[in-house]
């Protein structure tokens, strides 16, 4: 029915059917998408493996169960929530202090803004490649700099512990993501704060609020909603960090930096256990569902009260 | 009210306050694109040169460029550009479709399909990656452009189809109404009438996805074959190697990202909307 | 089949949006070569009922007639109505040609007909220089135009005007409006305009049907509607609520007459006896600005006549309106000279009992 005309009436002859230029695009969604999830969710009770040509036997919820109850696994998970914890802190901390250094107009804003997008849209596989040569602990230029400097480079894909009680390489992982992402929580909490009337930002200097005030008072009631964005789209994208730690570690050293997409593709494609892989990866789904959920309550339903 | 802020806080402090902040940002900056900038000096640094300091570029040489070229960075390359512009193509075409469907018409539906379509990006893409996977596998989709492209469409029509309906959905529908009144068919609406007006909407959804595409490493390094992977399965391949050459992978890196760095320049004023999946417009 | 007298009958029209009334049992008719000005403050319903005869939106309940056929379940193309909306929808990335031409093109007209009748349109609305531009790059006049051209260039058998003359200045949309005036007798076509503006409604219909909240409260010729409209409340909508008041009220034993203006003023003998056969204790007086008279002396006033103090006036293109204050009332007056007075001083305000509309002030209705 066309939304236009209301229901009922239709150009005849001359409107064609909405289905019809749907179809193509969700053909493909579904041959690509949603064929592959349920298949996906079929394979993850089945222990299947392509490399010796073994026929998929159906083990009911076997797979979820050694998962579940595998220590590997919550190893992983365990890092996981060590590395969101780190790396989600930075990218807010330093992405909330950057939004508030543009707070004000001046000239240039926007392409300074710009500038700061730059390491988002480019390839997480080039940077991080890049970055390898910058921390390469021998001759790199970071620890070529903190050898002038300091006297000491430490070793920045080790499993030796940092001053932040994680091992570097996980740390070097945080600080190559934290510089790629947090450009997007500043653009959107600096689109927030644009938002704010102009009025309300001049009653607070006629007032001269103290920052403490005018940040609780003025400046976040009209972020909240872009935090709660912002962090729902960067706990989604942190989950799936695959390419960054590929490059950089590869997972390693042991499985230091073995985060949770990293395991599921390891357990898939080298162990060739696609069961346990997809029922990992259904788990890592129900997360992701439940904890945006989750956000969007807390945040978003706060706002009301 | 500007001024009366000057005399309450004493101008001096005022002022060093406002240069402090700047400075602060300016300092951020620099260290930001630090590795932007290393990319670039490093890839046109002589090969005897390259630990001995980022900043330091001497002298300019174009030898990293024909040793990357010699690597096959040029069929990497071209292997990005066919899959990105193969998957966009596919996915602008039918993602313009929907979203004018899903802009104008009243669908039985349409809120959980377009839920959906925008739950797609939550997906772990590792969850699809396994049957997608056999699947090429069984049916030698697996190491052809078709195979990458029909993927890379999948995954740029959803974001493609909520930004060009927010772009749509900001045309006022009186001009639809009055093109009926015309007599005009749905069709001549859409391409004569809509698609016109939207055309920058397009184009920005477009490089998002082009972008989206652009960098996409995990499916082309499991589906891509030897002579079909793009550059970013090109770059990780190098990675595995002992005492490899940086220049190179500078080089490499400097083609691959510099129409990325051109595109963010044109893309600022959709930015909003594209890193929000055309849910957020300003 | 025999053809209806009416071009287009509406009847019983009614349609809700999420539970609200929008239209509410709305009904009329009209001939050939009529003008009906359908008006209404804004949010009234005007373009929803356009847009329900025009095919575009779809009625809850009743028929939509033209030519004696039921077209309720036709798309708007086959419907024999062209819309000029109230937003123009001008397409923006079309020339003004592409969009005159655009009904021609949907109905597969040849090139010859087609510039021949853009060449007829255009030359009507004085807009023949301006067919190469693109419509994004139109003054607001000129957009109004071009919208109205290409709702003229389709061969209709009724014309929908959605506030033709809205979104202008003054001074172009005065302009406009003398000059559709001019138009319309020379097309001959049957129109139905919806306005917001009492001016261009009384100026330009044939026939007015005032629509409030939905509902249709009072219809007729323009001169009916302005010097009998039902209630208070349409007497002051068309005059834009600068109506000239006095509530009075009679005790109908004694002669005790008295006024919320005070008590210093004088009454003609005649209009006294009216107001007594109106056998109404409590009545509100009311008068258009352009009967009322404000001067330093008036001689004759046949009704109610008061002593005010001259607060001021306004030029109004040809006219002067001017200001007159008693108690916390304001009186205002047409006048096309300046009395001779200043401001503050004293004047004489009289309310002729002629041309007077007198309301119950228990339920507003018109009395006489």
């Amino acid at each position: 029915m066309h939304k236009l005309l209301s229901k009922g009436v239709l150009n005849k002859g001359r409107t064609l059917n909405p289905w019809l230029m749907i179809l193509p695009a969700f053909l493909i969604l579904l041959v690509f998408n949603i064929f592959p999830l349920l298949w996906s969710l079929g394979i993850s009770f089945h222990r299947f493996s392509v490399i010796i040509r073994e026929i998929p036997r159906y083990v009911g919820g076997l797979n979820y169960i050694n998962v579940i109850t595998s220590a590997e696994a919550w190893d992983r998970i365990i890092r996981t929530g060590i590395y969101l914890a780190y790396s989600l802190s930075f990218q807010f901390g330093l992405g909330l202090l950057l939004s508030l250094l543009l707070f004000e107009d001046f000239k240039g804003k926007r392409i300074l803004i710009t500038l700061f997008t730059i390491p988002l849209m480019i390839a997480p596989v080039a940077s991080s490649l890049f970055f390898r040569y910058l921390f390469d602990e021998n001759l790199g230029p970071v620890n070529n700099f903190l050898k002038h400097v300091v006297g000491y480079g430490p070793l920045w894909f080790s499993s030796d512990i940092s001053p932040l009680g994680i091992p570097y390489a996980l740390f070097t992982v945080i600080l190559v993501e934290t510089w790629i992402w947090t450009p997007f929580v500043m653009f959107l909490l600096t689109a927030g704060m644009s938002s704010i009337p102009q009025d309300l930002i001049e009653q607070s200097r006629v007032d001269s609020l103290k920052f403490r005030h005018k940040f609780r008072y003025v400046i976040l009631p009209y972020i909240k909603p872009m935090i709660a964005l912002a962090l729902i789209f960067r706990f989604m994208d942190s989950l799936k960090t695959f390419d960054s730690i590929y490059i950089l570690t590869a997972g390693g050293p042991g499985a230091t930096t073995e985060l949770i997409s990293v395991y599921i593709y390891r357990v898939a494609f080298e162990r060739w256990d696609f069961g346990s892989a997809t029922a990992l990866s259904y788990l890592v789904l129900v997360i992701v569902i439940f904890m945006t959920n989750v956000f969007m309550r807390y945040i978003l339903g706060g706002e009301r009260s | 009210m500007r001024k009366r802020n000057q005399y309450t806080t004493p101008l001096i402090l005022y002022r060093v306050r406002k240069s402090l902040k700047f400075a602060l940002l300016i300092a951020l900056l620099m260290i930001y694109l630090i590795p932007i900038y290393g990319m670039f000096s490093l890839a046109f640094k002589p090969r005897a040169e390259i630990y001995s300091g980022l900043f330091e570029l001497t002298r300019i040489t174009l030898e990293n460029f024909e040793e990357a070229y010699r690597y096959g960075a040029y069929s990497a390359i071209t292997n990005s550009i066919i899959v990105t512009v193969g998957g966009v193509s596919i996915a602008l075409i039918l993602a313009v479709l929907a979203s004018y469907a899903f802009s104008r018409f009243a669908i039985k539906g349409k809120n959980i399909l377009m839920f959906y379509i925008l739950s797609t990006r939550m997906m772990p893409p590792i969850t699809l990656i396994i049957p997608i996977f056999i699947m090429f596998f069984n049916i030698g989709l697996k190491g052809t452009y078709l195979g990458l492209i029909l993927v890379y469409a999948m995954m740029s029509i959803p974001l493609s189809i909520w930004m060009i309906k927010s772009f749509i959905d900001d045309i006022p529908k009186d001009i639809d109404q009055a093109a009926l009144v015309d007599g005009h068919s749905t069709m001549f609406i859409l391409f004569k009438i809509i698609i016109p007006m939207v055309i920058p909407g397009i184009a920005a959804s477009a490089a998002f996805a082009a972008i989206m595409l652009w960098n996409e490493f995990l499916f082309a390094l499991l589906l891509s074959g030897v002579d079909t992977k793009p550059t970013s399965v090109l770059l990780s391949s190098i990675r595995g190697e002992r005492g490899f050459n940086w220049g190179r992978v500078a080089a490499i890196e400097v083609v691959y990202i510099l129409p990325i760095i051109v595109l963010v320049f044109w893309l600022q004023k959709y930015m909003l909307r594209g890193l929000t999946f055309g849910t957020v417009r300003r | 089949m025999s053809k209806s007298e009416y071009v287009i009958q509406v009847k019983n029209i009614v349609k809700t949006y999420n539970g609200k009334i929008v239209l509410n049992n709305i009904s009329f008719a009209l001939k050939r070569g009529e003008l009906l000005a359908i008006l209404g403050p804004p949010g009234s319903g005007k373009t929803t009922l356009l847009k329900i005869i025009a095919g575009l939106v779809k009625q809850d309940a009743g028929d939509v007639i033209i030519n004696g056929r039921i077209v309720n379940d036709l798309p708007p193309y086959e419907r024999g109505v062209s819309l000029v909306f109230e937003t123009l929808a001008l397409y923006p990335n079309m020339s003004v040609y592409e969009n005159i031409a655009s009904p021609l093109i949907a109905e597969k007209k040849d090139k010859e007909y087609i510039d021949k009748r853009i060449g007829e349109i255009t030359r009507l609305l004085k807009i023949e220089h301006i067919l190469d531009r693109k419509a994004d790059k139109l003054s607001g006049g000129e957009r109004q135009r071009v919208a109205i051209a290409r709702a003229l260039a389709k061969e209709a058998e009724i014309y929908l005007l959605d506030e033709p003359l809205s979104n202008l200045d003054a001074k172009i949309r005065y302009a406009l409006r003398t000059e559709f005036k001019k138009l319309k007798s020379l097309l001959g076509k049957t129109i139905i305009l919806a306005t917001s503006d009492p001016s261009d409604a009384l100026a330009l219909g044939d026939n007015v049907v005032l629509l409030f909240n939905g509902a249709i409260i009072q219809e007729g010729r323009p001169s009916d509607i302005y010097y009998a409209p039902r209630n208070i409340s349409i007497a002051r909508y068309l005059t834009g609520n600068i109506l000239n008041e006095v509530s009075i009220s009679i005790d109908t034993h004694g002669d005790d007459v008295s006024t919320d203006i005070g008590r210093e003023f004088s009454i003609d003998p005649y209009f006294l006896k009216v107001l007594r056969e109106v056998n109404e204790t409590s009545i509100i007086l009311t008068s258009y600005a352009d009967v009322c008279i404000i001067d330093k002396f008036i001689e004759n006033c046949s009704g109610i006549k008061v002593i005010g103090e001259f607060i001021g006036y306004e030029y109004r293109g040809s006219e002067y309106l001017l200001y007159a204050r008693k108690e916390r009332r304001i009186f205002r007056s047409l006048r096309t000279n300046l009395p001779n007075v200043t401001f503050g001083e004293k004047v004489e305000v009289c309310i002729p009992h002629r041309n007077a509309l007198l309301f119950s002030s228990k339920t507003g209705d018109l009395i006489r």
